[in-house]
């Protein structure tokens, strides 16, 4: 399975949450059990239902795990889910991807989930450092008072451009094609 | 759609929002809790740690709409005390920015200088005119210690626009609303001071 697979539309909530690394690192926490835990549970409403049925059923069981991560994280990390905002319920539209493919077991969301938080990881580093010239802002979100003084500032200002929507959109594309790349190369070599 | 998949799906929701308001039961002091930590460090690091010895938060003090503050809803302050001495009025203002209104909290001395202020939230530009951000530039740092005695009305304006403060470059508008913003904050304080420095009866 490559990245080809997984596909595009799922990681548009990326471009809205990833403009901090501490964005990236709390979208990735979230991503990653959510669909995981879909995958697990997907094979029974395949076996059960069909059809509109069973999307119907796999938006149900996405917005439930969601919603779950939603409440986790306002209880353990408020400022992030302040931070994230929306863009933590878009963690659906990944899930119903899992949904839309022929089949899946408990490996392809651990493989779908690892895929986002690489990339949520990647971009959030990369967005901050070339947007903020910083890294490891607001780490307090989540470490508490532990981690105020992690912040590093290098530069006294980053390209405005990667902190927006349109350098996310750059960064992202240039991500996949070196992944594809990889992978593609991985799979030609024998 | 038969009646087998009905079933199906009343029990996957049932099930669902039976987790879900199981899961929100449990987690509602948590997040309250959490809710309040949240809000009270956002407002109160303004002060220095240990300046202040009561709950600011848990005594509002009402105040009615007013142009000066740019708010045209009623808003209210906090008043910082020690030992029964007030030390700073948590005072928050809106400036008219760029992109939309700039929600700032200025921590004023009852001698009508500024202590601290803080971008609460706003909408400007990614990069440019975020620099009002203290997580992005020192910029607002400028108005430390500023006030309506020590600068002269011509004074407030930036230096765009032959005042004293500098603005941030590319955010001309940003700079002006927030200067104005908090020199109209100061002017309020001024026109307030019976109300905001009563300290609040217990």
């Amino acid at each position: 399975m490559s990245v080809r697979h997984f596909d595009l539309i799922g990681l548009v909530l990326l471009l809205g949450a990833t403009d901090l690394l501490i964005k990236g690192v709390g979208i990735a926490l979230a991503g990653l059990p959510v669909l995981v835990v879909f995958a697990l549970v997907l094979p029974i409403l395949r076996r059960h239902l069909q059809d509109a049925g069973y999307w119907l059923g796999a938006f149900l069981l996405a917005a439930l795990l969601a919603s779950l991560a939603s409440l986790l994280l306002q209880a353990g990390a408020f400022e992030l889910h302040r931070a994230l905002g929306p863009y933590l319920y878009l963690l659906v539209v990944p899930c119903l991807q899992l949904a839309a493919m022929e089949s899946t077991d408990a490996v392809d969301g651990l493989y779908a989930g690892l895929v986002f938080t690489l990339l949520a990881l990647l971009l959030g580093a990369l967005r901050e450092a070339l947007g903020h010239a910083s890294l490891f802002t607001h780490f307090d979100w989540l470490l508490g008072p532990v981690a105020l003084g992690w912040r590093l500032q290098f530069g006294a200002d980053g390209i405005p451009l990667f902190a927006l929507a349109p350098g996310a959109f750059i960064l992202l594309g240039t991500l996949l094609a070196l992944l594809r790349h990889l992978t593609n190369r991985t799979a030609d070599s024998r | 759609m038969n009646g087998r998949s009905l079933a199906w799906l009343a029990a996957l929701a049932g099930l669902g929002l039976a987790v879900l308001i199981a899961t929100s039961q449990l987690l509602d002091h948590r997040i309250d809790a959490e809710r309040q930590a949240a809000d009270e460090r956002a407002l109160l690091d303004l002060l220095p740690p240990g300046s202040y010895d009561n709950h600011p938060l848990a005594h509002p003090i009402a105040l009615p709409a007013s142009e000066l503050l740019g708010d045209p809803a009623p808003t209210q302050a906090w008043l910082a005390t020690r030992e029964g001495t007030p030390i700073a009025v948590l005072l928050p203002a809106t400036a008219k920015g760029y992109e939309g209104p700039i929600h700032l909290l200025l921590a004023i001395r009852p001698d009508g200088r500024l202590l601290a202020s803080k971008v609460l939230g706003h909408r400007e530009t990614a990069g440019i005119g975020d620099r009002i951000e203290p997580a992005r530039s020192a910029w607002l740092q400028i108005f430390t210690g500023a006030s309506l005695a020590g600068h002269p009305e011509a004074e407030w304006r930036v230096k765009a626009d032959k005042g004293e403060f500098d603005q941030i470059a590319g955010a001309t508008i940003t700079s002006r609303a927030v200067v104005s913003a908090i020199q109209h904050a100061l002017q309020y304080f001024d026109g307030h001071r019976q109300i905001l420095l009563r300290s609040p009866s217990p």
